[in-house]
């Protein structure tokens, strides 16, 4: 029998721990006991950075990342998370029904097997009042997560100075006024508790994030075909569902923030459009330094530029 | 004092100038750093994105730095409440063992350390945005290579007590 | 298997270095599991990732300063000005003062060396016992765990909120929660102070005003440093996780530069043996996440809590039974790694069994607390002997009553809920 390590940051007792592990049941179960998973929950086997270390050394035989944490191994993965590239949840689908494949496909290129990507949401602009433009920003302390390299490059080019910290230090951060502004979907800032320190959310997405499972592709190269197939078939349905019920989660927890009093503010529309533009410019440089592949990153602009243009009857 | 005495005393000393030169100079730079953040950002300026991965790196070489510095005074966190209690010559004896103990767990850390230290090197893994981590990586095979050197020689001094002793004194019993 | 865990605990009691005698551990755990040596680095190096850390270097240089400074003398005379007519006064200013740095602090043992170091000779230059001194210091280094900032708090309500069963609790409720138990754990341990120094004839100081301002006046430049640490983080001038930078910054320019207590070779040589201890602690750490990931390969807590959980029938018997399981897990285990590893596998159980999961916090920090000094891993008294220089048994003695009272306080913790809950309702 072959058993599955999979290390996550998810906690256990999370809704993401208890679906995995029944899929991973389920497929002990079809592959007659010979796959078998173990999953390591709450960060205990580490960073990102210490989990692909484990998997490279055979400790571990795959994660729960998302996929800005496996940039390092396959850069491609940059391309969803592009800065105030994505305007809608329709934008990123749109790209998503091609590009999912082409992801996919660099993953597996880059030593992982991947299952699909499950959506964390767009990640929206939240402060103590309502920030309808960009340029009002500067001067302001922005939070980033560090190492978002993309993140940080467009925010210095709209002329913010970022602030690091500790994902913990966030909450105390707003409360105590040494951050001003976050960026999270609602539902992560639920979770996270920082809805408590912010009263306006900028209708607008930022950045999307999303999450997945990558497994050895040594160790999954070793199951037989049908065995193969079974993960794919199991682990497929999962990351679909996460894929629907997180979109889900997210408008039932930006409709709970406006329940408590919270507000959501249009941007201003010309400003928006300097900051993508500024966006824009970064993205394409970051294209040309190699941040990730330059031919798809195009490709993604025009198929986004073609479903803007107004239709042509 | 011979040739080679001579030599290994000033090989000693040299030894000793690098290991505080060392941290006092990963110490300046530690507070430096750890505070530069606080001022940067109230003055509305940005501090370098890689400046909390720098600080903690720093953290790691100082871990190095001072538990090597550590051995050299013989000075690690011990529980020695057995040892304590025994005779002078069955504590030299103790002493030998766990010497030898401790020269082998750190030869042992010291070789996987390197191992580690090659594996991300191959694979090419980055720190602070740029710079390859196995630059930094080395301090843990190196400073572990380095505790083991210190426990051999401490463990060939108590033998070479021990030993004297048995012959001065006979074999116990 | 037990006879290697034997035979290295054999090793540690001969005096082999603890550092070593886990890291043996690790390795022979990793080699049980079949996993590749070089897992030992990987864990190690996790020193480099672990944000939290930054804070021993700086505020062990800082205590070091201080303690070479003048600063304990300005401490001693200040508190005695102003609670020295009241016996036991000082034991109680080293409790109340321990606390507070801890909650800033997050309780990495860095207490008893920045304020122990202060403490512990003004203690003994105020008339107060050697062991008495001795236990006290090494006891007040965990006291404060459960006051708001503390990171170990903030921790539990993160890996809290994210299980299903306590998805609703806020941090600022958890801060709240441990504000009575936390200040229980310091009556009951001030009460033992005036106790235990009843018939101690130190000389009671009379209260007067123009002493008040002088010892004031003479530690002008030690009072602000409370202050400017508080106010920068509620001012939101700077994080709490970088308070240890202010601390250590304004120690160097407060003593060095501008009192000129300590001139520049001191200064080095300060450098030198603050940071050998920072190397020792730290390299116990490296190790103890390497020992501490094998345990958990080897699936060790869930096997422990399963054990227990098969043996449960009501709710008064599992706090018993959990209050058992975390002094024992506390004894061998980091907070830290306690924290993330146990509380999302016990947290539901708890529920289950109609405990509240801001108590169940409360419970888990009082217990993890006593841990600090709990032999055979109190990493509190391999800091106070290695600090003070003092047999670790001669620790172990010293802090044994402080031990039982604050025992009798984790128990009251666990069965008085309403201790932990009633500022919340
Ligand atoms: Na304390
Ligand atoms: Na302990």
């Amino acid at each position: 029998a072959q058993t599955i390590k999979i290390a996550t940051a998810a906690p256990e007792g999370s809704e993401w721990m208890n679906t995995m592990r029944a899929a991973a049941e389920a497929i002990t179960r079809q592959t007659d006991g010979r796959v078998a998973f173990k999953f390591y929950g709450g960060g205990v086997m580490g960073n990102e950075k210490s989990v692909l270390r484990k998997i490279r050394i055979g400790q571990l035989q795959g994660g729960m990342f998302t996929l800005g944490q496996l940039a390092d191994v396959c850069p491609d993965l940059n391309l969803y998370g592009l800065p105030l590239t994505y305007r809608s949840d329709d934008e990123i689908d749109h790209v998503r029904a091609k590009f999912d494949a082409v992801l996919l496909k660099a993953l597996a290129d880059a030593g992982f097997v991947s299952f699909g990507f499950a959506s964390g949401g767009a990640a929206m602009l939240m402060g103590d009042a309502p920030i309808t433009h960009f340029e009002a920003i500067k001067g302001r302390k922005v939070w980033i997560p560090e190492g978002d390299r993309m993140g940080y490059a467009v925010m210095e080019a709209l002329g913010i100075a970022p602030v690091t910290l500790p994902i913990t230090d966030v909450l105390t951060g707003l409360q105590a006024g040494l951050l001003d502004i976050v960026a999270a979907p609602p539902s992560g800032a639920i979770i996270l508790q920082w809805h408590t320190r912010v009263r306006a959310i900028t209708n607008t997405p930022i950045t999307f994030t999303f999450g997945t499972m990558a497994i050895d592709a040594r160790i999954f190269s070793k199951l037989n075909e049908a065995d193969q197939k079974t993960l794919e078939d199991v682990f497929g349905t999962v990351m679909r569902n996460f894929d629907i019920s997180n979109r889900k989660d997210n408008q039932d927890a930006a409709n709970a923030l406006v329940a408590q009093g919270l507000t959501f503010v249009e941007p201003n529309a010309e400003d928006l459009e300097w900051a993508r533009g500024v966006a824009r410019s970064v993205t394409d440089r970051l294209a040309d330094e190699g941040l990730f592949d330059r031919t798809h990153y195009l490709e993604i602009q025009s198929l986004l530029d073609a479903l803007r243009a107004p239709a042509t009857p | 004092m011979t040739a080679r005495s001579v030599m290994s005393h000033r090989l000693h000393r040299i030894g000793c100038a690098i290991e505080n030169g060392c941290i006092i100079a990963l110490l300046s730079v530690l507070l430096a750093l750890s505070a530069a953040p606080i001022a940067l950002r109230n003055v509305g300026l940005t501090g370098a994105i890689w400046l909390d991965e720098l600080l903690r790196i720093l953290v790691l070489l100082m871990t190095m730095a001072g538990a090597v510095a550590a051995s050299r005074d013989d000075n690690h966190i011990t529980i020695d409440a057995l040892a304590r209690i025994l005779p002078l010559r069955a504590r030299l004896a103790v002493r030998v063992i766990t010497d030898l103990f401790t020269v082998v767990v750190c030869a042992v850390a010291a070789w996987h350390g390197a191992r580690f230290t090659l594996m991300e090197a191959e694979f090419g893994t980055l720190a602070l945005g740029g710079a390859p981590a196995w630059i930094f990586q080395t301090a843990i095979p190196l400073g572990f290579g380095c505790i083991a050197w210190r426990y051999a020689t401490f463990f060939a001094q108590h033998l070479r007590a021990l030993i004297s002793g048995l012959v001065r004194h006979g074999a116990p019993e | 298997m037990i006879a290697t865990g034997l035979a290295l605990a054999l090793l540690a009691l001969l005096g082999a270095p603890l550092f070593a005698v886990i890291a043996a551990g690790a390795m022979l755990g990793y080699h049980h599991s079949d996993i590749d040596l070089a897992a030992l680095s990987i864990e190690f190096y996790r020193i480099a990732e672990t944000p939290v850390l930054l804070a021993i270097p700086l505020f062990t240089f800082a205590g070091y300063v201080l303690s070479e400074s003048g600063a304990p003398g300005r401490l001693v005379r200040l508190t005695q000005a102003f609670i020295g007519w009241m016996p036991g006064g000082l034991a109680v200013v080293a409790l109340a003062a321990s606390a507070l740095f801890t909650a800033f602090t997050g309780a990495s043992g860095v207490t008893i060396i920045a304020l122990g170091a202060l403490l512990y000779p003004a203690l003994k230059q105020a008339g107060y016992a050697e062991r008495f001194s001795l236990g006290l210091v090494a006891t007040s280094g965990s006291l404060g765990l459960l006051f708001a900032p503390s990171l170990p708090l903030i921790l539990y309500g993160i890996v809290a909120q994210q299980s299903a069963s306590a998805a609703g609790i806020s941090i600022d409720d958890i801060f709240l929660a441990g504000i009575l138990p936390g200040l229980l754990m310091l009556v009951a341990l001030s009460l033992w102070c005036l106790w235990a120094n009843r018939h101690n004839r130190t000389p009671l100081a009379q209260f007067s005003w123009t002493e008040i301002r002088a010892a004031c006046r003479e530690a002008a430049w030690e009072i602000p440093l409370p202050i400017i640490v508080l106010g920068g983080i509620y001012g939101g001038i700077f994080a709490i996780s970088e308070a240890a930078a202010v601390t250590a910054l304004y120690v160097v320019v407060a003593e060095v530069l501008v009192l000129r207590e300590i001139d520049l070779p001191t200064l080095r040589g300060l450098m030198r043996k603050s940071m050998l201890l920072v190397g020792g602690i730290l390299i116990i750490v490296g190790m103890s996440l390497a020992s501490t990931n094998t345990m958990i390969d080897a699936d060790v807590p869930t096997r422990l809590f399963d054990f227990i959980r098969a043996h449960i029938s009501d709710r008064m018997t599992f706090l018993v039974l959990l209050n058992v399981f975390l002094l024992a897990l506390g004894a061998v285990l980091d907070i830290f790694s306690a924290l993330v590893l146990v509380v999302p596998i016990i947290l539901p159980v708890a529920v289950g069994y109609g405990v509240d999961p801001i108590h169940l916090g409360i419970i888990f920090l009082a217990n993890m607390q006593i841990g600090y000094m709990t032999p055979p891993v109190g990493m509190n008294l391999f800091i106070a002997s290695y600090r003070f220089d003092s047999p670790i048994l001669t620790i172990y003695r010293a802090t044994l009553p402080f031990f039982f009272i604050l025992l009798a306080t984790v128990l009251a913790i666990t069965y008085l809920p309403q201790l932990s809950l009633m500022l919340l309702h």
